[in-house]
């Protein structure tokens, strides 16, 4: 499992894990997020139970398991959060965040010690890193591809957390983290947003919302980081798209491929 | 085959550890196997008291016939086996509630495991990498390194490479092995509790073996019985020979029973030293 910092300022970090060159080939790969503050940690979407041990050795580098004191689940799918009984395990005192749409079925990860999630209402609503009054804010992206999915924006270091959004099967673990050439990047990223994505209509609400915000950088649960002028381009690419137009065809070959 | 140091070539201690660990969750997994073995066991037992029960109804029915109060004492007899069923199903409810147990205690187990496996497997990952010499390697081989055992952890604790690395991993890596010791301490506690709810199931089997020899005995004294009788003598004695059948299947069952739970003691006894059974794994 590898790891980079994004970004460090005033005890204000945002890490990256992921591009993990042991994992298995039938799993798919995530990038696991972390923001520090004050030397509290809020996990991103903490992964599958399949990465966990390597998720967690490369996350003790950065802070003391104890001091992880929030999750947040961007929707319900398993490789973003069937690993959460084992971060719950190791501190019981974490607190973990998800769409009101998926608690009950969250909570079906526990192993043992109940998941207790707290439910983010529809409309997004702030949510404290850790104890010490530094804020992130939950944003709407239901349907993105989610019925129940919320995006994480940290305003302090204008970096978006955009979960399947803006995602990318990209071919190796040795594909850049950062995107640097948006339009030979477009082809590991189409075939994901055509199928995953289910609307249209979400997913340029969802743009709209997000320019509003002005982000200096997006971070998808798959693939590589935009930053700088790929923001833009990623949101321009975005609405340009037409989702969830499957009609019974054989699915783009791309998306054939991915799955 | 030599071990692999933790450190540098850590990955290979980890797969070993891993095959090692996986299989001593499929080993503990096979207990829900065993205890339903001997719950089946003692419900078709309940299936043969009832048909000792019929017996006893048509040997009541028979001795009645008997003129003279020859057949007082057969129907003394036949009356004691008519108590059958009421005696053996008070049995068989206890085993059943042990074995229900039993299963509990397997299903936390095999939680416990595998939350045991993920997090070994995370201290593991942590070791420091590249360059760094452990004497781990030299002390002992790597099927020492299976990570089931409460000393391997403390001897993986112990080990020089475990305190390289910047402080905050050091911290990372000590807490995370202290809830893993923690996990086996408790892992243990609940394997000991299901060999006890096995050693209850092994004195239930007994108290159906002595039902099932009480029963041997009077199909005999039946026959002895029997064979003073001038009239009817001839339905007693296949009375008796077939109330004989009836305890040589419950026989047949009890130790059908008494394997499964031998197994199942077995089985737990090797999981508590740390130890796993490839032979169970390919038998199930």
């Amino acid at each position: 499992m590898q790891s980079k910092t994004l970004f460090n300022e005033n005890g204000h970090q945002w890490i990256v894990i992921g591009r993990d060159p042991h994992k298995d080939a039938h799993v798919i790969d995530t990038n696991e997020y972390v923001i520090i503050s004050r030397g509290q940690a809020m996990l991103l979407d903490p992964g599958g139970i399949q990465i966990f041990p390597q998720v967690l050795a490369e996350l003790a580098k950065y802070v003391r398991v104890q001091d992880i004191r929030v999750i947040f689940a961007s929707h319900q799918d398993p490789d973003i959060s069937s690993s959460l009984a084992m971060w719950l395990d190791l501190n019981p005192d974490i607190k973990t965040y998800c769409s009101w749409l998926w608690t009950g079925f969250i909570s079906h990860f526990s192993t043992g010690t109940a998941i207790e999630l707290n439910a983010i209402p529809d409309e997004g609503m702030r949510i404290k890193v850790g104890d010490l009054g530094v804020e992130v804010e939950a944003v709407p992206a239901h349907y993105c591809h989610s019925s129940g999915n919320f995006s994480l924006y940290d305003p302090l270091a204008g970096i978006l957390f955009s979960g399947d959004i803006g995602s990318a099967l990209v071919p190796s673990h040795e594909a850049g983290l950062i995107v640097t050439d948006f339009d030979q990047h477009i082809q590991y990223m189409k075939g994901f947003h055509l199928r995953w994505m289910p609307s249209t209509t979400a997913l340029r609400s969802w743009t709209q919302r997000i320019r509003a915000l002005k982000p200096r950088m997006i971070c998808p649960q798959h693939g590589s980081v935009f930053q700088g002028d790929m923001v833009t381009k990623l949101l321009d690419w975005l609405d340009s798209l037409e989702v969830g137009q499957w009609k019974g065809s054989t699915p783009p070959r791309d998306t054939a491929k991915a799955a | 085959m030599k071990a692999g140091p933790i450190s540098p070539t850590h990955q290979y201690p980890l797969d070993t550890m891993l095959d090692a660990l996986g299989l001593f969750k499929r080993n503990i997994n096979q207990l829900f196997g065993i205890s339903v073995d001997i719950m089946n066991t003692g419900r078709s037992l309940q299936l043969l008291s009832s048909s000792m029960q019929i017996l006893a109804i048509n040997g009541v029915a028979q001795a009645a016939k008997v003129g003279g109060g020859k057949g007082r004492p057969i129907l003394a007899l036949v009356e004691i086996l008519n108590q059958t069923p009421r005696e053996i199903k008070p049995e068989v409810e206890a085993i059943e509630q042990v074995c229900a147990e039993l299963a509990r205690l397997t299903a936390h187990s095999s939680n416990i495991v595998w939350r045991y496996y993920q997090l070994i497997a995370g201290v593991l990952a942590a070791m420091p990498q590249g360059g760094q010499s452990s004497c781990l390697a030299d002390r002992h081989q790597s099927s020492h390194l299976r990570f089931t055992t409460l000393e391997d952890i403390t001897l993986l604790m112990s080990d020089p490479s475990f305190q390289l690395g910047e402080p905050l991993e050091r911290d990372n890596r000590s807490s995370i092995a202290a809830i893993c010791q923690a996990n086996l301490t408790e892992l243990h506690a609940r394997l000991s509790e299901a060999l006890r709810c096995l050693n209850d199931t092994g004195r239930a089997l007994h108290g159906l073996k002595m039902i099932g020899l009480t029963a041997r005995y009077m199909a005999f004294c039946i026959a002895s019985e029997a064979a003073a009788l001038d009239e009817g003598g001839m339905n007693f004695k296949t009375l008796a020979t077939e109330i004989g059948h009836v305890v040589d299947e419950l026989d047949a069952r009890t130790h059908a029973m008494k394997s499964s739970i031998d197994d199942g003691q077995s089985l737990v006894e090797l999981l508590l030293k740390g130890n796993s059974d490839a032979k169970q794994n390919t038998l199930q």
